[in-house]
């Protein structure tokens, strides 16, 4: 599903940080840990396909991404990829229901109230749907951003430090939640995190 | 959702930085509009009012006043010329002279001015009499259009005059004489709209308590006002034999030639009358009423160079506030050409809505004002004209907005995902 091998990126005029070999498979979940600055952000970046590596080579689903144009990408990734980030990024001016059907909509070409508020309602948000995503608690805004990176059942989902801002009983809740919807869309699931607490939850381990 | 949907919650998420931008560009728009409602209208007014009237004939005094109360019925007659003094223009064998028409003014009724005249004053403005008869009698009264309307006068109704052309609360200046209403015009959008049409002998009638026995006829007839009213009319062709005064008469040459140019020069030059070119002095009116409407322009100009600094600013300011929220969207795979048309949409539909609601305030404004100054009576300025300027308006803030829109748009469009993200 995702194979990533000799990646090594460099900023302009900083040194060069090597990237580590990663090969995620189906329904695999695997946990990419290390301290702040090693680069974690920086490949998660490359694997979604937004940075460009100086070197190396990412291939999701058989497709070698940097080998597509620019648009060409965008299209890869909305449609194969769900991305949850460490800060929950919505369009201020919607409301919760009207963000997940707008990135439904971008993703799959069609927008699906039915779809989206049934999500809601399985992730407790059902009573969040006509709220501007500003009154929502960050608890839910992450719940939030869960569904809108699994509702167009991507084949792989990145996760950036998903877990790092909660106490112990969320951070297990939010994991397991997200290996949950990676299983039922028999997606392959990526966390970066600097977290050591998911140590104990993934089989599947890469420090950098 | 599409990118105008979203450009439309956006503005309504910010309604006060967004209502500033619209109340900004409706100012401008109404500023302009306004301007171009009223220039227009008053060139319009003062070139329907012309009546190829190529020359008239007053006493001396300011040749501008002169076109103003004669042509125009908005300021005071320059004086009286006697009859005897123009009987050369009134011959029909004059070799320059197509045609004349004699104006007596000065009277008023309910502030409606009463224009003295001969009959071919319908022919000289094109008016068509709607309702009655021509004038056939001294004393008889034409009405324009706006006049019977508004002081609800009928045909066979009876009024009084009263001496000077705006109405006065004081009943001592009202004459004794009773007009009869015989006859009211079609409407023409001219300023006969808003006259009263007698004959020019109804003038001598009220103003001379002693007038000469051939001043009307030569029928013997006492001095009372009742008999006077019955008397025979001036037709033009009697016009020339009268010892009375008018206030001015109007001239139609047969052609614009030297000789006709040297023809005004040699009766200012030689004679006690004046004569005045209208063309040339409305061109000299609109010289000093267009340098106003220039400034007036170039205010309205810079405030729509404002507003459309404003609404960039505000862009901008959006453009940068939504960085994370646009990175966001170019993440989930957003084209970058929505984001584009997000942002320039926003611009256009603040512009659109201020414009809509600067072109009801400009022409509501100007109405308000046709009516408060009054300009509507004399000018003929109301809200309910379009002109194609307020289409080239649009444009021009078409063109203006596309500009302030497309920097912050290209920024959008632009924005580094992988660094805002980190940031």
């Amino acid at each position: 599903m995702l194979l990533a091998q000799n990646l090594r990126h460099s900023y302009a005029n900083q040194f060069e940080i090597v990237l580590p070999d990663i090969d995620c498979k189906n329904k695999e979940g695997i946990v990419i840990l290390g301290k702040s600055g090693t680069g974690k952000s920086t490949l998660l970046h490359i694997l979604s396909g937004l940075l460009r590596p100086t070197h190396g080579k990412v291939s999701i689903d058989g497709t070698d991404i940097f080998s597509l144009t620019e648009a060409e990408r965008d299209i890869f990734r909305k449609k194969n990829i769900g991305i949850v980030l460490q800060k929950h990024i919505f369009i201020e001016s919607l409301t919760a229901l009207e963000n997940l059907n707008f990135f439904l909509k971008t993703a799959s070409g069609f927008s699906d109230n039915k779809k989206c508020l049934n999500w809601m309602e399985s992730l407790g948000l059902g009573n969040k749907s006509s709220s501007l995503v500003n009154n929502l608690s960050q608890g839910e805004l992450q719940r939030l951003s869960i569904i809108r990176a699994m509702i167009h059942q991507p084949k792989l989902v990145l996760a950036d430090e998903p877990s790092s801002a909660l106490d112990d009983d969320n951070a297990n809740i939010v994991i397991q939640l997200l290996q949950e919807q990676a299983a039922i869309s028999s997606a392959a699931l990526v966390i970066v995190t600097h977290d050591s607490r998911l140590k104990t939850m993934f089989q599947k381990q890469i420090t950098i | 959702m599409n990118a105008l949907t979203l450009a439309i919650k956006n503005i309504l998420y910010r309604p006060l930085r967004s209502s500033f931008n619209i109340i900004l560009i409706a100012f401008s728009v109404t500023l302009i509009i306004s301007s171009i409602l009223i220039n227009e209208q008053l060139k319009n007014h003062f070139e329907k009012n012309l009546a190829k009237i190529d020359l008239i004939l007053t006493a001396k005094g300011s040749p501008l006043q002169a076109i103003l109360c004669n042509l125009y019925h908005v300021d005071a007659p320059t004086g009286n010329i006697p009859v005897k003094a123009l009987k050369a223009f009134l011959n029909p064998r004059h070799p320059l002279i197509k045609s004349s028409l004699p104006l007596s003014l000065g009277d008023n009724a309910n502030g409606f001015r009463i224009v003295g005249t001969t009959i071919e004053y319908l022919d000289w403005y094109n008016l068509s009499i709607e309702e009655g008869k021509q004038f056939t009698s001294n004393m008889d009264a034409v009405l324009g259009h706006e006049v019977a309307k508004q002081l609800k006068l009928k045909i066979g109704d009876k009024f009084l005059s009263g001496h000077g052309l705006v109405e006065e609360e004081d009943n001592d200046h009202l004459h004794h004489n009773e007009f009869t209403v015989v006859g009211i015009l079609s409407s023409s959008g001219q300023v006969s709209d808003r006259l009263i049409y007698t004959p020019i002998s109804s003038y001598w009638l009220i103003h001379n308590h002693h007038p000469n026995e051939e001043a009307v006829n030569n029928e013997a007839h006492d001095h009372t006002s009742e008999s006077h009213s019955d008397a025979q009319i001036v037709y033009k062709d009697s016009l020339a034999n009268v010892d009375q005064s008018i206030s001015s008469l109007l001239l139609r040459f047969n052609g614009r030639n030297i000789q006709t140019l040297n023809f005004g020069r040699n009766i200012n030059e030689n004679t006690d009358l004046m004569s005045a070119y209208p063309a040339i002095e409305m061109n000299r009116l609109y010289e000093i009423t267009g340098s106003i409407s220039d400034v007036l322009f170039y205010i309205a100009l810079l405030v729509t160079l404002l507003s459309a600094l404003s609404i960039f600013i505000s862009l901008i300011q959006s453009a940068h506030e939504r960085k994370k929220e646009i990175s966001m969207m170019r993440l989930t795979g957003v084209s970058r050409s929505f984001i584009f048309n997000n942002i320039l949409f926003e611009g256009l539909l603040i512009l659109l809505i201020g414009f809509l609601l600067g072109i009801i305030s400009a022409h509501l404004l100007v109405e308000l004002l046709g009516h408060a100054g009054s300009l509507k009576n004399k000018y003929g300025i109301h809200g309910f004209a379009f002109y194609r300027s307020e289409l080239y308006t649009f444009a021009l803030l078409l063109i203006l907005v596309i500009f302030a829109s497309l920097y912050p748009s290209y920024k959008a469009y632009k924005v580094n995902v992988h660094e805002s993200l980190q940031s």
